[in-house]
């Protein structure tokens, strides 16, 4: 990383004997830990050992998870009908806000101030629209739960409810914004499961340790983005790996009829090639790093094709996950992938569901009509999800993995348009809800206002969350720092505070 | 090592302190100390021999400057012993020689005379002068942004690039490498140029080129390569942030950038193989619209500004134009005022919308151009001020819904860079504001007006409708005859005159015909519609009929009126003016008095032949930046370029031709404790090439590689199937191809170097892609067939590692190879795999994909080591 302003420091040297830079590369694959080290980047020298250079902002306080899996639903729940029911709605359906006891929630100087370069096409509708399903109390903690989402009710105590959720965009920009802490106006930049990684290090040097399931957001707003590493560089980046256990990752297998035991000999005569070119430059760390990294990439050929082997899990927990039902099994399969990553140590799994937009649509952004909409998308994820809750808690492995369940933005209490049955975007109240990592069970935290227009209570923005997240992971976000344009860059940007009483 | 304050001086002052001496009366070097000290800031008035020396016109001018009388202020100056005059100045600049009332530096700010008492400021040439002091305490402090110091040469030996780093590693006893071979220069020289490697028949004949100067000319023979073009414009279009059209709906809704961008691509590689001047290319690229407004060529240049068009965001647009334009041409970081004071740099907020002035007016338009009237097919998409009146307000806190509009920012660059620069409006030619005045428009309306009759003349002269339409095409080319009649009436700005009174009415009685004719024909084809039609539709068919007859009727009626002048225009009206902010500005930028811009670009170009920049921070020269451990020779470089017209083939020419672009790349244990980073260029450190070099360096090696230049972009998705240069793929916002982003590809939106990482999924791309295998089995063929006996292992293998690496296998490297090429036939007996063919393909894919064809073979710049030595240590 550049200091500013320095006067030149000449780099610390480890000198490396042809010896060692022999041994080092041999081809019997020792010195994995530090192979993986050295494919991270060029930065610096060759460290004792992962752990000690992985080391980036550390708090000082205990970890509560080592591994997230970030779910992360496209288009845009709608809060009302899930985790943060308000049946006042129902009250006041068919009245627009200004003639119902509430009408001070419309208030400009209270909510919209935050939004950024705004789409004037998105935003205040007129006439309330009645809840469209009903709800009912469960567990211990008798959390209100939309019926769309009965199966996620069931596990009601294990869930830490954050209804007090803002941003900055109330377009699909947001989908971002909640990636990466910016406005996408202000273009690509680092996301969560990269500045994680990035502190973090990983847990598996033969896998990729942000890895990316289900359809990305797409040709829109960012989508692609919402991944990336930016100028954290691309080893950073979220490796997507699909379930088809043929080609979870482009290049990983020959394009075409070279066979395995060709390709074993092609790679063996690449290592002793590499170590003919290495005795001449002892000292390149390089060159090292590059011998390892394909090296890495050897054995990726081998462990992905086996962490997504879905169909060696046992029959009880492909049902479990859906496998079996047409509507459950896409995402079911992404699900289930996600706990074996989690499983053999992959850092962060951010996990889409929906995904790109486009006609019909195939995520959660409920225009034309919400019934139709929630309740089709609704089906595809609640018992999947579920399924990976218990799953994880069942492996005793919920107390060390973060699970997070969130979107882009709520909804609006209000219809699109007169006499429509859909909700627009609304950006200024949402609900997201996390598990596992030691969070208090049963939590809810943050409230919005009875018509759940605006966050009144404890109100939580993009950075707060993104600060509370890394607080979970044993990271201070005022001090995982990436030099980069100027300045030195956080998650957060200059925003954010870890929430406390989560 | 930090720069002697000592030596410090301007770029300017070095200018003028080597102009060529034709009497000693004509080196003033003086007055260029104190234009030295000053700068900008200095008015002309104080620039002048006469604010140290007596203006007395009955001297006779002495044939020595010494022998000029001082003034008082100059006798001053002069009775302080020191011999450097700019600290001499420092001395006296809070006294008042004069005794007026005013201090000496201010008073040199202002314009007045020091020396003489009744020359007094007035208050406003005061405030203006205090208003200096704070740039001029920047410029005179030891600070990031004090120009560089000018290299004196020495009376032994010319400046160059090498004596500069000869100095400096001498001074730290560093020892660099010798010169690496002849082998190793040929693909180092090749791959940095042309981005490609050599052919196995380059090798061949650079090796048998014996001349002394066969080096030298191979950089030419490289430099004349339109290859050249497509490498280097490839780092321009980082630095410039190209990116092709961004949005979707396959284009429905473009938000970033815009459709036929490419254009500016393809100026870019045609200027750079041109080697048009860099101030030039600077120019077009800001300005065009103004500078060549009827020149498409020109105007393509432009595409600098329209890339940063955005649907969404005028606020992000302007944004984006502030800080990239700030950062590509001049090194500084203005966006860090957008909300605040820059906190490193004196850019005071008020500045940065100075700043953003410039560009406030501007916007995009798409136009057609020769060989294709639909502007969605393709076009040239350009800038151009479309706003006169548009105007710029300060945003308290940067916060763009709340701009402050108590007043408003005329057009600057910073005050500690010289604020003021000087803008006067253009008047555009007629063309410019009537796109369709445009020859080419003329000529081919007319030729296809005139294709239209003569196919009308064809048709039979007995078919009333074909009547008609010899009618229509009669009378459109009547109205645009008539309209070209008044449209010349009109340039001279006669909009009333009877001359026009009558060309109008011409036009008026013209439009009625054909109105008539129109409908007449619309009526003969809906009256034959309704005899075919069916007995359902017949009301319909018949209502259709009846209304034409009513609109013939109608036609004919109005026909009959009297004609008035309510024509309808062929051409549109644009703006007839342009603000000139933005030729005012690029003339500040590429003033030779302009310290960074030259720099900049030195530094840029150097980092891209080293690996390494002089200074560090590319985009950043300010006091946040790295600090630059070889000032001097970024002067150097900078002052020369200008000197010699910003001529960019001969900077290339003369770094490639320096002992330091020629070593030998390999380390010493010593050395690397010494200067590890090779901050000395003590060797040639090797690197990696960027992502399109891999991907053209593949198919180059396969003789794959298809050479057309130019054109529209081609689908991102095709990468791995394509076959022309990476620099024609698609790139932009969500828009980029895996192969090139697995490589480190460009950023589209910043991309000021590209970063090196080092991936698993780079090593699975080199070995897997469909791409590479491809290729490896494509040369293996053409080597295969080649092979005079299908038995001649041996030569197999060299000819693989000439076509790849561009040098013959090392004795290690031959046994290696000889028992991969036997131990596959032992291991899998039987098998189609066995065939000495298919061994040779696995050869060469793993040729290809080691990292050592670039070392990491393609993928690295060039071999890292050299044949014979690596024989001896093995």
């Amino acid at each position: 990383m550049m200091q500013p302003k320095s006067t030149h420091q000449p780099s610390a040297c480890h000198g490396v004997s042809r010896r060692s830079f022999l041994t080092d590369t041999g081809m019997g694959f020792t010195g994995l830990a530090l192979g993986a080290m050295l494919a991270k980047s060029s930065l610096g020298a060759p460290p004792a050992g992962w752990q000690s250079k992985i080391d980036r902002g550390r708090s000082g306080v205990k970890p509560k998870a080592k591994t997230v899996i970030w779910i992360f639903l496209c288009g845009g729940v709608s809060h009302l009908e899930s985790f943060d029911v308000k049946p006042e709605l129902n009250k006041y359906a068919g009245k627009s806000i200004e003639e119902t006891p509430y009408a001070d929630v419309l208030d400009p100087k209270k909510v919209g101030a935050n939004i950024q370069a705004g789409n004037p096409n998105h935003g205040n509708r007129k006439v309330i629209m009645p809840l469209q399903t009903g709800f009912q109390r469960y567990g211990k903690c008798g959390l209100e739960v939309g019926d769309w989402f009965k199966e996620i009710g069931t596990c009601a105590d294990d869930l830490a409810v954050v209804r007090s959720l803002w941003t900055v965009d109330n377009d699909h920009g947001a989908q971002l914004t909640f990636q990466t802490g910016r406005h996408v106006r202000e273009g690509a930049h680092p996301t969560i499961g990269s500045w994680a990684t990035y502190g973090l290090g990983t847990l598996n040097e033969n896998l990729p340790e942000f890895v990316v399931l289900g359809t990305p957001t797409g040709d829109c707003c960012g989508g692609a983005w919402t991944h990336g590493a930016s100028y954290l560089g691309p080893e950073y980046a979220g490796v997507r790996l699909s379930t088809d256990p043929k080609k979870p990752l482009p290049y990983l297998a020959p394009a075409d009829t070279m066979t395995a035991e060709e390709q074993k000999q092609n790679f063996s005569l690449l290592g002793r090639l590499n170590r003919i070119s290495g005795i001449d430059y002892p000292g390149d760390k390089d060159l090292r790093a590059r011998i390892k990294a394909y090296e890495l990439a050897a054995r990726m050929q081998v462990s992905i094709p086996a962490a997504v082997d879905i169909d060696a899990e046992p029959a009880h927990i492909k049902t479990m996950y859906g496998l079996d039902r047409p509507e459950t099994a896409g995402f079911g399969r992404n699900c289930l992938l996600a706990r074996r990553l989690a499983e053999k140590g992959v850092r962060f799994v951010q996990l889409y569901h929906g995904g790109a937009f486009g006609s019909p649509r195939i995520n959660w952004d409920a225009h034309e009509g919400i019934v139709e909409n929630h309740v089709g998308q609704a089906a595809s994820m609640d018992q999947p999800v579920t399924a990976l809750l218990k799953d994880l808690k069942q492996r005793g492995m919920l107390d060390d993995t973060l699970i997070i369940w969130t979107t882009e933005f709520g909804r609006t209490p209000i219809t699109q348009g007169v006499g429509a049955t859909g909700r627009d975007h609304h950006p200024f109240a949402y609900t997201c809800w996390m598990a596992g990592a030691g969070l208090k069970p049963g939590l809810r935290y943050g409230e919005t206002d009875e018509l759940g227009y605006d966050s009144v209570t404890n109100p939580v923005s993009v950075y707060d969350f993104h600060a509370t997240v890394l607080r979970l992971l044993g990271i201070d976000h005022t001090k995982l720092t990436f030099y980069h344009n100027g300045s030195r860059r956080r998650l957060p940007d200059v925003h954010g505070h870890g929430v406390d009483g989560i | 090592m930090p720069v002697p304050a000592k030596l410090t001086r301007t770029v300017l002052a070095a200018i003028i302190s080597l102009w060529p001496l034709t009497s000693t009366l004509a080196s003033p070097a003086h007055k260029a100390a104190l234009i030295d000290r000053y700068g900008r800031l200095l008015p002309k008035a104080s620039a002048s021999c006469i604010t140290c020396h007596t203006s007395d016109p009955g001297i006779h001018m002495p044939t020595r400057l010494a022998d000029i009388p001082h003034n008082a202020f100059g006798a001053r100056l002069a009775a302080l012993g020191s011999r450097d005059i700019e600290t001499r100045l420092a001395k006296i600049a809070t006294e008042d020689t004069d005794h007026d009332g005013t201090s000496n530096e201010l008073e040199l700010l202002a314009g007045t005379s020091p020396a003489n008492a009744s020359e007094r400021p007035t208050p406003a040439q005061r405030t203006d002068a205090a208003l200096k002091q704070l740039p001029l305490a920047f410029r005179t402090s030891d600070y990031a942004f004090r120009p560089f110091k000018p290299v004196p040469p020495r009376p032994t030996s010319n400046v160059s690039i090498d004596s500069l780093l000869n100095r400096y590693q001498t001074e730290r006893d560093i020892s660099a490498n010798p010169a690496a071979s002849k082998e190793v220069l040929l693909r180092r020289a090749t791959m940095d140029i042309t981005g490609l490697p050599p052919t196995p028949a380059e090798r061949s004949a650079f090796l048998a080129d014996t001349r002394p100067d066969a080096y030298k000319r191979l950089i030419d023979r490289l430099l004349a390569s339109p290859a050249y073009g497509e490498r280097w414009g490839r780092h321009f279009m980082d630095i410039w942030r190209y990116s092709d059209w961004a949005g979707w709906n396959d284009g429905g809704q473009v938000r970033d950038s815009q459709p036929h961008i490419w254009r500016w691509r393809d100026w870019i590689v045609e200027s750079l193989n041109g080697n048009m001047p860099y101030n030039r290319m600077v120019t077009l690229m800001l300005a065009a619209d103004e500078v060549a407004p009827t020149d498409q060529n020109a105007l393509r240049a432009t595409g600098f500004l329209v890339r940063n068009y955005k649907l969404l965001s005028r606020e992000a647009w302007m944004e984006d134009t502030v800080n990239h334009t700030s950062k590509a041409f001049l090194g500084i970081t203005m966006h860090c005022a957008k909300c605040h004071s820059h906190m490193y740099d004196p850019i005071p907020q008020t500045d940065y919308y100075r700043f953003r002035a410039i560009f406030e007016n501007y916007n995009v338009r798409t136009e057609r151009i020769p060989g294709e009237p639909d502007t969605t097919k393709t076009a040239l998409v350009r800038a151009y001020d479309a706003d006169m009146t548009a105007a710029t307000y300060l945003f308290p806190r940067g916060d763009d819904r709340n701009p402050d509009k108590s007043r408003t920012f005329s057009p600057g660059v910073p005050a500690f860079l010289g604020g003021e620069i000087g803008v006067k409006p253009i008047t555009l030619p007629a063309v410019a504001a009537h796109p369709e005045l445009a020859a080419f428009v003329i000529d081919e309306t007319r030729a296809s007006l005139q294709k239209k009759l003569a196919a009308a003349l064809l048709a039979d002269k007995n078919d009333p409708r074909a009547q008609l339409v010899y009618l229509q095409a009669q009378v459109d080319m009547q109205i645009f005859d008539a309209q070209r009649v008044i449209e010349n009436i009109e340039l001279t700005g006669d909009k009333s005159s009877a001359k026009w009174v009558m060309a109008a009415k011409d036009i008026v009685r013209l439009e009625r015909y054909k109105r008539f004719t129109d409908a007449r024909i619309l009526l003969l084809d809906a009256r034959k519609r309704l005899a075919a039609t069916s007995d359902k539709d017949k009301p319909m068919a018949q209502a259709a009929v009846t209304q034409l007859e009513k609109d013939v009727a109608a036609a004919e009626a109005k026909s009959a009126t009297e004609l008035d002048t309510a024509y309808t225009k062929r051409i549109q009206s644009l703006p007839n003016q342009s603000t000139g902010k933005r030729t005012a500005f690029a003339a500040w930028l590429v003033d030779k008095q302009n310290p960074l811009t030259a720099r900049v670009l030195v530094n840029h170009i150097w980092m891209r032949h080293f690996g390494t920049a002089l200074a560090p921070s590319v985009a950043d020269f300010g006091h946040n930046s790295q600090a630059v451990e070889q000032g001097q020779l970024l002067d150097y470089l900078a002052r020369s370029f200008m000197d010699n017209g910003w001529d960019m083939k001969r900077l290339h020419r003369e770094i490639m031709l320096s002992a330091a672009y020629q070593r030998d790349s390999r380390p010493s244990a010593k050395m690397l404790q010494r200067d590890p980073d090779n901050v000395s260029y003590w060797r040639f450190a090797p690197r990696r090439l960027e992502a399109e070099g891999v991907r053209d360096a593949i198919l180059a090696v396969s003789g794959q590689l298809d050479r057309t230049q130019g054109g529209a972009e081609v689908d991102q998705n095709l990468a791995l199937e394509t076959k022309r240069r990476s620099i024609y793929l698609r790139s932009a916002p969500e828009k980029e191809a895996e192969f090139i982003k697995v490589f480190d590809g460009p950023s589209v939106t910043e991309c000021y170097e590209r970063k090196q990482s080092i991936l698993p999924q780079q090593a699975l791309a080199m070995a897997n892609s469909k791409l590479a295998l491809r290729e490896a089995r494509t040369l293996a063929a053409s080597i295969y067939d080649a092979l005079p006996e299908k038995t001649h292992v041996f030569t197999a293998i060299r000819n693989a590692f000439i076509a790849t690496l561009t040098r013959e296998p090392t004795t290690a490297e031959m046994n290696e190879c000889v028992r991969f090429m036997a131990s596959t036939a032992e291991s899998t007996p039987g098998k189609a795999e066995n065939s000495l063919h298919r061994r040779l393909e696995n050869l060469v894919a793993v040729l290809i994909q080691s990292p050592r064809i670039c070392n990491h073979s393609l993928t690295w710049q060039e071999e890292i080591h050299d044949a014979t030595e690596i024989h001896t240590s093995t």
